[in-house]
């Protein structure tokens, strides 16, 4: 039985727990150091046990812990420190004075992060969750050895270190909000383009690292840049020489003025090309100029040199051609260019309006909560990030789903030294039990060594 | 500060009674420099100040319930832990009350992206092992046929640690075999995986001249010589009865064989053939008295307190 507890994470009382709780964070976070100014060595032994008991096992019973605690500190000595010539930093030997609790099981899924408290962790193992060497395991005092494999069931792992699953009833208020916000988002960028894009430029970059697909400025010009040089390829793939004749032949027969080289005003400079093109087949009084369909058009393109008899044809043919290559070249220069110019540069800090933006933007139809309320698998939500109740994707699981890390868990993320772990299949490997080497201490603690050479002081009792 | 206000003051009345306080418990309050609203002036604002500095520290709440905006909500993805740094600044595009660190809260020394504790910088992050060191490894064991201490040698990481990634690599290729590995469970481990620094020999390799420190090295010894007399290693070692250093170090790194193993270990088995007919097999070992049954007169664990608690093979609790 663990040791009862009341308001374990009290703001007031400020200890710190072995627990990933954010008002544990807070209380981490706002931790004062220990001072022993003005009081006598017991008061100062007795407030360093108290302090690091907390977070030491604190579900057991005082005189259970004194029955595990082992005087005899674990150390390594270094056999090449003489050989290094540096001075070798101290070894922090106090620190091991909760050592002989990490060999616990209860503690090494917690430091395994198959838990997110060691309480938890008990839950586990009682429940019947966790196994050691394949051999499910139900105490969670049961002692660990060198070599040891122990595992948690993913379902209860993605449990502990997931988000909390909303209810139902959350859900659909979240998605309410959601999809409301989301439908103003797209009034607006319909009525306003530009005033909306300047103000997605101008949005501080998101801190979420799981979810948000915002890049980095870098990455967005990159992808912009890639986005204009596909569009310059298909455009160059668009303009053909048929394309270019038929639209010189197009343009002349709507012209109202008697066709000259500015009637070819949007070919640029190839305008008295076109026109000569154009001269040509009208010298010639070729059927061309009365019906040119893209079909007729690419048929006199690709007949050949020698099915044509005609001497003259042949010629004119061929000038036709040369003619149309070299307007050709110039439009994909042309085009080229144009694409060379709108790409930005590295030192670009934003990206430059598109009214496409909106194309894509479409107005989520509201949320039939009662009838979601009745069959939750009814509800439609389809929003650009989340698809699915509000992390109820799957409703038959006890975490959020898709699955995401429980908040803070970035500060409580350490990977211990006397574990292998592997998070892909939620084995672990106790390598061995912490030990203590010049500078450094595996037994995972948040307090400084002088408060647990006080707390080794009171358990040992014949002093240090 | 908040303490003065809050703490209890002994009432100065007549010097003839003087109320000694023998227990005054200070609360824990932020030694940051913070700006904590004041109670509203609602009717039905019972907040404490504790609830209102937690909810300044959080930060505000997005639409789906997240502290958007607070450092700390989503973990890192880059390879770069990012511990607490007690600076009271947690809110990303707050103005900022005041940056400075109480004094003692965070070590000299401590880089937040290493020591997860402000005030231990003894306790230290490890390295995760990247994916493609790890294919490595198991090649250079599996297939290269190498001694598990020589690729520990050569990559700078322990015996213990190699065999325990060898375990888990078997466990990983099964569960990939039997297609256990979901959606949800990939994702976790990539998060996890992203979270811790990357080990990139030789930085951060381990130190594997270790052994643990002979007890007799734990004491003082005091010892008279003349001024002349050499006093080095070898002769420290003679005094303190132990093998010399350098003897230990290169027995260390030469790798032990199969053949060294098996003669190693000696295992007494006596062994007995079945007969055709028996219906029972014997086996017989060699054993103790006292060690097998009751040795008579002596006291029994079991009527104290704290008996010793073993395992037996189906991880049931045995007396012992």
């Amino acid at each position: 039985m663990p040791r009862k507890t009341q308001n374990i994470n009290s703001l007031s009382r400020g200890y710190i727990r072995a627990s990933m709780n954010k008002y544990n964070l807070f209380n981490l976070y706002k931790k004062s150091p220990i001072r022993y100014n003005g009081r006598t060595l017991y008061q100062q032994k007795w407030t360093s046990k108290a302090e690091t008991r907390a977070y030491h096992g604190e579900h057991l019973t005082e005189s259970r812990w004194k029955t595990i605690f082992n005087p005899s500190l674990e150390t390594v000595a270094q056999l090449d420190a003489s050989l290094k010539g540096s001075k070798v930093a101290p070894t922090p030997m106090a620190l091991q004075t909760y050592a002989s609790l990490e060999k616990r099981l209860e503690f090494a899924i917690f430091r395994a992060m198959f838990a997110s408290s060691v309480r938890q962790a008990r839950e586990f193992i009682i429940a019947g969750n966790v196994k050691v060497n394949g051999v499910t395991i139900k105490h969670p005092s049961f002692p660990l050895r060198g070599g040891d494999v122990f595992s948690v069931d993913p379902e209860k792992v993605l449990y502990a270190m997931g988000r909390k699953k909303p209810s139902l009833d959350v859900a659909l208020k979240t998605d309410t909000k959601q999809i409301i916000t989301w439908n103003k988002h797209v009034k607006a960028a319909i009525e306003n383009p530009r005033v909306v894009w300047e103000l997605m430029q101008a949005k501080p970059k998101s801190l979420d690292t799981i979810n948000s697909k915002s890049l980095s400025n870098k990455d967005t010009i990159k992808n912009f840049n890639v986005q204009i040089e596909k569009n310059m390829k298909a455009k160059q793939k668009r303009v053909t020489k048929q394309s270019i004749l038929g639209k010189i032949l197009r343009t002349a027969k709507t012209s109202e003025v008697p066709v000259g080289a500015e009637t070819f005003v949007e070919f640029g400079s190839d305008a008295p090309k076109c026109n000569l093109i154009y001269q040509k087949l009208v010298d010639s009084k070729h059927s061309l100029i009365e019906s040119h369909s893209h079909g007729e058009v690419s048929k006199y393109l690709s007949i050949k040199k020698d099915d044509i008899q005609n001497q003259d044809e042949k010629h004119l043919l061929r000038q036709i051609k040369l003619v149309l290559g070299e307007i050709e070249r110039s439009r994909w220069e042309q085009i080229r260019l144009d694409s060379e110019q709108s790409k930005l540069s590295s030192s670009d800090k934003s990206i430059p309006f598109t009214s496409e933006f909106t194309n894509n933007l479409k107005f989520h139809p509201k949320l039939d909560k009662e009838q979601a309320t009745e069959d939750e698998t009814k509800a439609q939500v389809d929003l650009p990030w989340q698809r699915g109740l509000f992390g109820r994707k799957d409703p038959s699981k006890p975490y959020f789903t898709p699955w995401n890390p429980r908040p803070f868990i970035g500060c409580f993320a350490i990977l211990p030294a006397h574990l292998e772990i592997s998070f892909k299949t939620c084995h672990a490997v106790y390598l061995r039990d912490p030990i203590a080497r010049p500078g450094q201490s595996e037994v995972i603690t948040p307090f400084p060594d002088h408060v647990h050479e006080r707390a080794y002081m009171h358990y040992v009792r014949k002093g240090m | 500060m908040i303490s003065s206000k809050t703490s209890f003051s002994i009432p100065r009345v007549a010097s003839t009674s003087i109320q000694q306080v023998r227990y005054k418990r200070k609360l824990a309050y932020p030694q940051y420099t913070h700006k904590i609203p004041k109670q509203s002036f609602n009717k039905k604002d019972h907040s404490s100040f504790f609830q209102r500095a937690i909810k300044e520290w959080l930060g505000p709440k997005n639409i789906r319930g997240e502290y958007y905006r607070n450092k700390y909500y989503y973990p890192p993805q880059n390879h770069r832990p990012n511990y607490i740094v007690p600076d009271g600044n947690t809110i990303v595009g707050k103005e900022s009350v005041g940056s400075s660190i109480p004094m003692g809260a965070q070590a000299f020394n401590r880089d937040p992206t290493l020591h997860p504790f402000p005030q231990n910088i003894y306790c230290k992050t490890s390295n995760i092992l990247p994916h493609d060191l790890k294919g490595k490894i198991v090649e250079e064991v599996s297939k290269n046929g190498l001694h598990v201490q020589e690729v520990a040698h050569k990559y700078g990481i322990k015996i213990a640690r190699i065999e325990g990634l060898l375990k888990l690599h078997d466990i990983e290729k099964n569960w990939e075999q039997e297609g256990k590995l979901n959606e949800d469970l990939t994702n976790y481990s990539e998060v996890m995986y992203k979270m811790f620094p990357l080990y990139q020999p030789p930085v951060g390799s381990d130190n594997l001249t270790e052994i643990p420190t002979p007890h007799k090295t734990l004491t003082q010894r005091f010892l008279t010589i003349a001024e002349s007399e050499p006093f080095g290693p070898i002769e420290a070692a003679e005094l303190l009865e132990l093998p010399v250093a350098s003897d230990t170090l290169s027995n260390l790194s030469n790798v032990e064989t199969a053949e060294d193993q098996a003669n190693s270990i000696k295992q007494e088995v006596v062994v007995g053939t079945q007969k055709e007919g028996d219906r029972v097999q014997f086996k017989f070992t060699t054993s103790k008295v006292g060690n097998v049954g009751f040795r008579y007169g002596a006291s029994r664990r079991d009527t104290k307190k704290n008996r010793g608690v073993g395992f037996d093979s189906e991880g049931r609790m045995v007396y012992i």
